[in-house]
């Protein structure tokens, strides 16, 4: 007798738990209630002063709940909650690395009838839309509505820049004036504390060799996505010339993994570097004076790689309309207070967003008017496949390490970041 | 009715335990024998994910890489942490200050620690090639050079963890009667004969728990290299944890990560059997 009582106890306290887990009704008082998740801790109050409140105001009979999720736990979090089939909230910000993990899902809701309804494609940088359609494919269901997006930069340091007697780089730039421009900003200190480098490359992160590559000829993925391209010719050339920057000119200093991005720039020590340009962000606190710039022209044009963050409505959302209202609220911005700070200063992609004094004129203070206008130059490309993260950290990334290095020839290199992505994009074309 | 109530206090923890603890485990178990994407449905793939991983190079070369950290760190680890307690033995002035002082690397945050070190192995302005100038040494690229990258790490990681190990051995020199030593002295025996004739036998116990443990650790080890090197330089650094982690995480593949985890544990169980064999051979049984 006593055994089953126990059981039936447990019984009771695990239901207990999951009633305490359950979610809010939807509609509360009359009045719709909505959960935004979304992992810009650090700029929580914004989110809630420049975002929310307004939009509660202006839409009385919405209620907005907000959960701000560490950036390090977000994935982990959303991914789970997409596996146990409890989404954690009605509206939620999908970074473009783990887009297409939840696409593949369904855990969004395609929002192209929306769009269309409420919207002008005239009014945003639509080349940025394909990486937020299921299965990365420019005809497919948009999955969530893109709000900023990341563009490549050449960001440099004026104080080197003026020591050395070099012209500030400008959108004319070629990657041989890159070139140029290094090997006068290196300097010959034999003492390393001393030694100030041309160039900061990215070490395989698809923070700058991406753009580099495809700017200069080459191509990472076919252009269906489903296969290497590392070994055709162009791509072999441009990844040679990118290696050569450091073995053979001495602009650049050796991979470090042990430094965080972009971290010799950030101490001063290196005059150029090509990165994702949130990394602005980083700078607020320099003690140089720095900029940003278009990155340089190759024998393609500018190329760079779409990125960012988009809002999508979940699955399990039971007021999509009103849910919708959020998204474009957050995404246009009507107040434009806060544009600067919501998405870590990337730029908004709604076009009367990026073109705002608010935005242009933000902190850190650069030349944004530079990386907007490449959107009207530059060539957007995407590399996000089913286990893209597994073929660049095993295969892109330590083997770019190794070439730039010196311990793999190109040529090596190359062949083994080759048999890697097809190796993880066949495992995920064949049938499970 | 005793027994009742005894089970109603229990309830907490053998809720806590199958919910959290032994659900997990049978549930990671299952998983390691499908293909599980998170947020798909599971589907049985018998030994596929088995078959897979010890086919690949990639498997084998970390697991090699944990082992090379392993035999490089626990020797070193016990050696330095024994040390240390034989040095804190003696009833010297500020004992307790150095006891505290070599036990703070303990309490300190491993990501912090790893940042610090990270800086104090720069092949360029790192204090660590500094001080090796001075002497006439060049050092390394320690953490950029795949050679030196995971015993920089092991390095490291003795600093962080020997004044655990230390506060062990100290625990065990205590125990140890000092009418042994005074006996042995009186014999004329010299302090490295008492230490390997009294002190070592008589600790043998205490060094095989700290020797087990200290095992475990190092196959587990993971916020290291997660911060320090990411894995690399290349992936001279990936270990099974942080294989284990990403795979799950990065990668989203559960199913591949659960059997890397059970062969993981397998290979932990096998070592610390092997010690727990060997056992009879050196521990001393009072």
């Amino acid at each position: 007798m006593k055994v089953p009582r126990l059981f039936f106890l447990f019984g009771v306290c695990c239901l207990a738990v999951l009633i305490g887990c359950g979610s809010k009704e939807s509609i509360q008082n009359g009045k719709v209630h909505l959960k935004l998740v979304h992992f810009y801790l650090d700029q929580k109050d914004t989110w809630q002063h420049d975002v929310v409140e307004p939009f509660m105001k202006a839409h009385p009979n919405i209620e907005v709940e907000v959960e701000a999720v560490p950036f390090g736990l977000y994935t982990t979090k959303i991914l789970s909650s997409a596996a146990s089939g409890t989404p954690m909230g009605d509206v939620i910000v999908i970074d473009d690395w783990f887009g297409q993990e939840l696409f593949r899902r369904n855990y969004t809701i395609p929002l192209d009838s929306f769009y269309h309804r409420d919207l002008n494609p005239d009014d945003f940088f639509t080349q940025f839309f394909t990486v937020w359609r299921k299965g990365n494919n420019a005809n497919a269901p948009l999955m969530a509505m893109p709000a900023a997006g990341g563009v490549t930069a050449l960001f440099y340091n004026k104080d080197l820049f003026d020591k050395a007697n070099v012209k500030y780089p400008d959108s004319t730039w070629t990657y041989s004036d890159l070139l140029t421009a290094a090997k006068k900003l290196t300097n010959n200190a034999s003492n390393p504390r001393d030694k100030t480098w041309g160039l900061l490359l990215d070490d395989g992160l698809f923070t700058g060799v991406d753009t580099y590559i495809y700017s200069n000829g080459g191509k990472i993925l076919s252009d269906d996505k489903t296969h290497s391209a590392m070994m055709e010719p162009q791509t072999i050339a441009a990844v040679q010339s990118y290696v050569d920057l450091i073995q053979k000119e001495h602009v650049a200093p050796p991979p470090d993994p042990s430094q965080l991005l972009g971290q010799r720039f950030m101490l001063g020590h290196a005059a150029m570097m090509l990165h994702i340009d949130v990394a602005k962000t980083e700078l607020k606190h320099a003690t140089f004076r720095w900029d940003v710039a278009a990155p340089p022209k190759g024998v393609a044009g500018l190329m760079d790689r779409q990125n960012g963050q988009a809002f999508g409505i979940t699955q399990t959302c039971e007021q999509p309309d009103s849910a919708w209202q959020l998204v474009k609220w957050v995404v246009t911005l009507p107040s434009k207070t806060g544009v600067n700070d919501l998405f870590n200063s990337a730029m908004p992609l709604y076009k009367p967003l990026a073109h705002s004094t608010e935005f242009l004129d933000g902190e850190p203070n650069c030349n944004r008017q530079a990386l907007v206008a490449i959107n009207n130059t530059g060539h957007v490309f995407t590399l996000i496949t089913p286990g893209w993260q597994e073929w660049r950290d095993h295969g892109f990334t330590p083997n770019m390490q190794d070439m730039l290095a010196g311990r793999k020839s190109v040529q090596e290199g190359c062949a083994a970041i080759d048999r890697k992505i097809n190796e993880v994009l066949a495992r995920y074309r064949a049938p499970q | 009715m005793k027994s009742r109530t005894a089970y109603l206090y229990l309830l907490p923890v053998l809720i806590g335990f199958v919910v959290f603890t032994l659900g997990p485990v049978l549930a990671s178990f299952y998983l390691s024998f499908t293909h599980y994407e998170i947020g798909a449905k599971p589907v049985f793939i018998g030994l596929g994910n088995y078959r897979e991983l010890l086919q690949s190079h990639l498997f084998w070369q970390v697991t090699g890489q944990t082992f090379y950290y392993a035999l490089l760190y626990v020797p070193a680890s016990v050696a330095a942490s024994l040390g240390l307690a034989l040095l804190l033995e003696k009833k010297i002035r500020g004992l307790v200050f150095f006891r505290t002082v070599y036990f703070l690397p303990v309490v300190t945050s491993m990501v912090a620690a790893a940042i610090i070190w990270g800086w104090l192995y720069n092949g360029d302005i790192g204090l660590l090639n500094y001080l090796l100038s001075i002497i006439g040494i060049s050092g390394p690229k320690w953490l950029q050079d795949p050679k030196w990258a995971l015993p920089a790490i092991a390095i490291m990681s003795v600093w962080k963890n020997a004044g655990y190990n230390m506060m062990i051995f100290l625990a065990g020199l205590a125990n140890i009667p000092n009418d042994y030593h005074e006996a042995a002295r009186l014999d004329g025996a010299s302090a490295w004969e008492r230490f390997r004739k009294i002190t070592l036998p008589l600790l043998s116990p205490v060094m095989f728990f700290v020797l087990v443990i200290t095992t475990i650790g190092a196959f587990q080890v993971f916020e290291q290299t997660y911060v320090m090197t990411n894995g690399g330089p290349g992936t001279s650094t990936l270990t099974l944890s942080y294989y284990i982690w990403q795979t799950a995480f990065e990668f989203f593949n559960l199913g591949s990560s659960s059997a890397l985890s059970y062969l993981f544990f397998l290979i932990v169980l096998l070592f610390t059997a092997l010690q727990f064999r060997a056992r009879k051979r050196w521990v001393y049984q009072a």
